[in-house]
């Protein structure tokens, strides 16, 4: 069944090879059951569709806002060479500054800041006026440009409709990302994500098992870790290698 | 062996679809955005709607490039142009402004446009995912927008296996079908 749906969709998407499309619609002709299952696909696939073009628009006003001056071209004057030895020297700044201060991953600060990384951020379509913009819509915003603090004060906010777990999971996230963690409160978030049936489970833990080590709890970090059977498993064991 | 172009790297990677898609296009748009709206802005759209027009056309290169109607037959940036051209000259016709027109047409003829959202139809469709509720907006756009396979989303979401990712797409398609299909206006325009 799920075969012939992602056949219907590759034919919908143009994205099958002219041999396969001709051999394709030779059975739409003779098969009146595919005929009607295509028939059934065409909104959903539209739809999709057309919702991802708004989601792309969305992402562009990301990159819009990325961009900055250089793109007016007002910064042109300055020879383009200059920026490559200008970009050069700050690497090659940085990469000393940090060769010198380097963190030896060994302590529950240094494991915790080598293994952290927030969840990729929820995908949000932005409204049309800023004015219309939901607090939930407001913080996955925030949370996409790494304003985490910002993130977490919508999220916070947030009474949309949203499954509790999801709205849990990112004010979580943001609390732990931000400048000044709230390690407490996004434990007992993290355990209500884990406590209920949903797709964020196990990435609750792996986050739950980086506090505790953080927190220099390391059996209850290393409980936790070693009941992660499929999630991020090369650093779960490179991290429980690394535990006293 | 010949080394790829950036512009072929950007191309590949968009046609293999995915995370890898993503960033290409975010290196298309900030490496063409400055040219295309200076571009457009020569040809006498202002600043803001000539931003506008650069958008659509990212996706419709977007688009026609997953769908296998652009194959890299000239350079991604010359094909950008081209579409850019060929939607301003659209808006263009609409407000008849003949006599710019005249000055524009040429080779435009060509150019395979995929359907694109209309303003007025934007409210519908939002209205019609957020009914989706959870994570099936985000399973379906990135696997049907942003051609992501089923590890991929796997990944994205931490299933713990491929064939949960692929039940769940199903499961969240099946509930599309049905909130489109108690709406027969909306049915009727997803099919048109």
């Amino acid at each position: 069944m799920q075969d012939r749906q992602t056949e219907i969709f590759a034919y919908l998407a143009g994205q099958m090879e002219e041999a396969d499309r001709t051999a394709f619609e030779g059975a739409l002709q003779a098969d009146t059951a595919l005929a009607e299952a295509v028939e059934k696909l065409r909104p959903v696939f539209t739809a999709t569709r057309l919702q991802g073009q708004l989601h792309l628009k969305n992402q562009m006003q990301q990159w819009e806002q990325e961009l900055g001056p250089e793109q007016s071209g007002r910064l042109r004057a300055f020879p383009r060479w200059m920026w490559g030895v200008a970009a050069a020297a700050v690497i090659g700044f940085f990469f000393l500054a940090y060769w010198i201060n380097r963190p030896v991953p060994q302590g529950p600060d240094a494991l915790y800041a080598t293994y952290f990384e927030a969840f990729p951020p929820p995908i949000n379509v932005r409204s049309e006026k800023a004015d219309e913009l939901t607090p939930w819509q407001i913080g996955a915003q925030a949370y996409m440009q790494g304003a985490y603090a910002q993130a977490a004060e919508a999220f916070a906010q947030s009474h949309d409709s949203l499954p509790d777990y999801l709205r849990n999971f990112y004010l979580a996230q943001a609390l732990m990302a931000r400048e000044n963690p709230d390690f407490t409160q996004a434990v007992s978030l993290l355990q209500t994500v884990q406590s209920s049936d949903n797709d964020y489970q196990e990435a609750a833990s792996w986050y739950m098992a980086l506090i505790y080590i953080r927190r220099e709890e390391y059996s209850r970090a290393k409980e936790i870790l070693n009941g992660l059977k499929t999630y991020r498993q090369e650093e779960v064991e490179a991290l429980l290698a690394q535990l006293p | 062996m010949q080394a790829s172009s950036p512009s072929q790297t950007i191309f590949s990677q968009i046609v293999a679809g995915g995370r890898g898609a993503d960033e290409a296009l975010q290196s298309l748009y900030k490496a063409q955005r400055h040219k295309v709206v200076a571009f457009l802005r020569k040809r006498g759209a202002e600043e803001e709607e000539a931003l506008d027009v650069f958008q659509e056309a990212m996706i419709v290169v977007y688009e026609n490039i997953q769908a296998g109607k652009f194959r890299g037959e000239s350079s991604l940036s010359s094909y950008l142009h081209g579409v850019a051209r060929f939607l301003w000259i659209n808006r263009l016709k609409r407000r008849k402004t003949e006599s710019r027109i005249l000055e524009e047409q040429g080779q435009v003829d060509d150019m395979h446009m995929p359907r694109l959202l209309e303003k007025e139809k934007e409210n519908e469709i939002r209205a019609l995912f957020r009914e989706l509720r959870g994570s099936c907006e985000e399973i379906l756009v990135l696997s049907i927008f942003y051609a992501y396979n089923m590890q991929e989303i796997a990944s994205h979401f931490a299933y713990s296996s491929e064939q949960i990712a692929r039940n769940k797409k199903y499961r969240c398609m099946e509930r599309l079908r049905e909130l489109i299909e108690k709406q027969p206006a909306i049915l009727s325009w997803l099919r048109s």
